[in-house]
């Protein structure tokens, strides 16, 4: 007690002095109380106008104000999972031997249905087939790379649609997405780009 | 008779005054009730528990989510791979934000990785949540802005979530913040407790997730709703014969049977659209929640969609109602019956080691006794001082290392343990002895430790 300074101490010991830190914690309350509400306000205005379509003005103007926020937070959606369900793609490839044999691959059905992995196949997919261009040389290399024991001289790229069928398509045994059905009939499918492996 | 200006304007101003003063009271009055309406709907003095369920659950699936992208690091988010630097600058949004926009060494890459994957670890055990949520957070928005192909619904989700609880206090329940504070107060006195912390600040991140959940499932119910397939019942089964979610064992029954497949798309809708009305009314939340659940575990076993399952049913974690999980807690303490550990409250060790144990018990099951100031009458001194010993609700004691052993199962906050105390033979055959040794020791250990701790605090003087 006695290290401090007398001024302190007398200072330290004036009612308006506690008076003014109680001020100080209502103040800082008060705040913290309108900060909150604000990041709410604006946050929950986010979460419920980012899925609307932009068909009008009011929510184009939205959504040039919401947009940093939304997409540097990886807030960016529309929520309308399997809507519509589509029409589905698969994607395979043929390596073509120093023999002049073709070996047909589906990839995704190398991968586990039940892990992460998955997923991040179909997706990986998806985009070799959205930009054959851009993408395709990376996975042609590494399938050249990866069936090398096949001495490949050539791969292609093929994207396989998939078809729509009904319960008596499929009671009368007629299957045509299934993968092992779709791998025996690559030969019907456009390919999306060849790539040589030999200039790789 | 005359009367001044000034009079008459008086006279029209005290004519005005109470339909100004009532003015103004209908103003204030009204500013005040649409705070209290805004603080009642979201400054609710809540505890953390909901959110804490999410943080360990996001964690745990985060964890096990990057954990299989350690064979995919370099060819997903490297330059090495499929999405050079150069490609994903171009492709990606003006704003879109990623640490590996910066660091993009390979090794910079891996060693990030490992820190995230140990951030998620302590995230999921709320171990220095406060700063570690944020580290979590920026990790996944950057893995997702390096490389957007491979985003898809799960992750948006998680980071909605993750958001949330950043700006949430979490860690302050079923955290191992929580064990520090609670073995603090113990250090100092073992009966101390410390009361369980609620805020307004927990009630506003609770409402926010509640939101979220609502509004994803607005949204996916309504967008469905536009599309034929799904007014038509044939939705379910245009998904099971797409490639990707191709299920010949389903197929084979929706064929036969395909008023199951309309059944189970019309019900998707209909759970869809009615949780973001029904889930707030006290009577139907029990059964919207469920159904949500169903709808979501149905998904992972038949979709194989298990990280987005995960995360959505963590998202609804937060309609848990606060008494449903007291009502919980009271249950299995009933069940499991009242424990009784007696330890030797001379020994420093014995004493620090009980403060530990206790801190993991949330739900207060186990009570002490120190022998040698209040002895037992069930276990006689002579047996009390060899070890610690419990008693059951029945009058079984069970000592040392059997004590650890039966309490670890019971108590939720030891769960953790149970792959030490339960591998079949090698828990006992090791346990007991390292039990033993300690308990013969435990004078001894009592001055190291306490050696030690005067050590840390003459340093600390220093």
């Amino acid at each position: 007690m006695s290290d401090i300074p007398r001024t302190k101490r007398i200072l330290r010991s004036l009612p308006s002095r506690r008076a003014g830190r109680l001020i100080a914690k209502r103040w800082r309350e008060r705040l913290g109380y309108l900060a909150l509400s604000l990041f709410i306000g604006w946050h929950t205005i986010a979460m419920m106008l980012v899925p609307v379509p932009q068909n009008n003005p009011i929510v184009r103007a939205f959504r040039a104000l919401y947009q940093p926020y939304l997409t540097s937070l990886g807030l960016d959606t529309t929520w309308d999972f399997f809507s519509p369900i589509g029409w589905g793609h698969q994607f395979a490839y043929v390596i073509e031997d120093a023999d002049g044999k073709e070996h047909a691959f589906m990839p995704i059905l190398e991968v586990n249905w039940l892990l992460a992995t998955r997923r991040w196949s179909e997706r990986v997919f998806e985009t070799v087939m959205n930009e054959p261009h851009l993408y395709g040389g990376y996975f042609a290399a590494a399938y050249c790379r990866k069936h090398a024991s096949l001495k490949p001289v050539a791969v292609t790229l093929l994207e396989i649609p998939e078809s729509r069928y009904w319960p008596d398509d499929h009671l009368s045994g007629n299957r045509p997405n299934d993968p092992a059905y779709m791998l025996s009939n690559l030969a019907v499918h456009n390919p999306l780009i060849r790539f040589d492996c030999l200039q790789k | 008779m005359t009367v001044s200006l000034k009079t008459i304007r008086r006279g029209a101003e005290k004519r005005h005054m109470p339909a100004l003063a009532t003015f103004a009271r209908l103003i204030r009055e009204s500013f005040a009730a649409l705070g209290r309406a805004w603080s009642q709907l979201w400054f609710q003095s809540m505890t953390t528990m909901p959110l804490e369920i999410a943080r360990m659950g996001l964690g745990a699936a985060l964890i096990v989510h990057y954990s299989m992208a350690i064979p995919y690091l370099f060819e997903f988010w490297s330059d090495a791979g499929f999405m050079p630097l150069a490609v994903a600058l171009q492709s990606s949004e003006p704003w879109a934000f990623s640490l590996f926009f910066y660091f993009s060494a390979p090794w910079q890459l891996a060693v990030f990785h490992a820190l995230f994957l140990l951030s998620c670890a302590a995230f999921m055990v709320g171990w220095r949540t406060s700063w570690v949520k944020w580290i979590v957070f920026v990790g996944k928005i950057s893995y997702e802005a390096r490389n957007p192909q491979l985003a898809y619904g799960a992750d948006i989700v998680v980071c909605s979530l993750l958001l949330i609880l950043c700006v949430s206090p979490v860690g302050r329940a079923m955290s191992l913040d929580r064990v520090r504070a609670v073995r603090a107060a113990k250090r100092e006195n073992l009966a101390a407790t410390v009361p369980a912390y609620s805020s307004p600040w927990a009630g506003a991140g609770i409402r926010l997730m509640q939101i979220q959940m609502a509004v994803i499932f607005f949204y996916t119910g309504v967008s469905k709703i536009k599309w034929e397939e799904w007014r038509d019942g044939d939705a379910v089964w245009l998904v099971f014969i797409t490639n990707d979610y191709y299920n010949s064992l389903i197929l084979d029954v929706f064929a036969r049977q395909y008023w199951l497949s309309n059944v189970v798309t019309y019900a998707t809708i209909l759970v869809e659209v009615a949780y973001p009305f029904l889930i707030w009314q006290r009577r139907t939340r029990p059964y919207m929640l469920a159904a949500a659940v169903a709808l979501h575990v149905l998904i992972a076993a038949f979709l194989a969609l298990i990280h987005f399952s995960f995360a959505m049913v963590m998202g609804h974690m937060s309609f848990l109602r606060q008494e449903w999980l007291t009502r919980l807690g009271a249950w299995w303490k009933r069940k499991i019956g009242n424990m009784e550990m007696i330890y030797d409250g001379r020994c420093g060790f014995c004493v620090r080691s009980m403060a530990w144990l206790l801190a993991f018990d949330g739900l207060k099951q186990i009570s002490i006794r120190d022998f040698r100031s209040n002895p037992s009458p069930i276990v006689s001194k002579a047996r009390l001082e060899k070890a610690l010993y419990l008693v059951l609700p029945d009058g079984r004691a069970l000592p040392g290392f059997e004590a650890y052993r039966y309490v670890v199962l019971r108590v939720p906050g030891l769960w953790w343990q149970i792959p030490f105390f339960y591998v079949p033979v090698f828990s006992r055959l090791f346990g007991h002895p390292i039990y033993n040794w300690v308990a013969a020791n435990r004078g001894l250990l009592s001055t190291a430790i306490g050696r030690h701790a005067r050590a840390v605090v003459r340093r600390v003087r220093l």
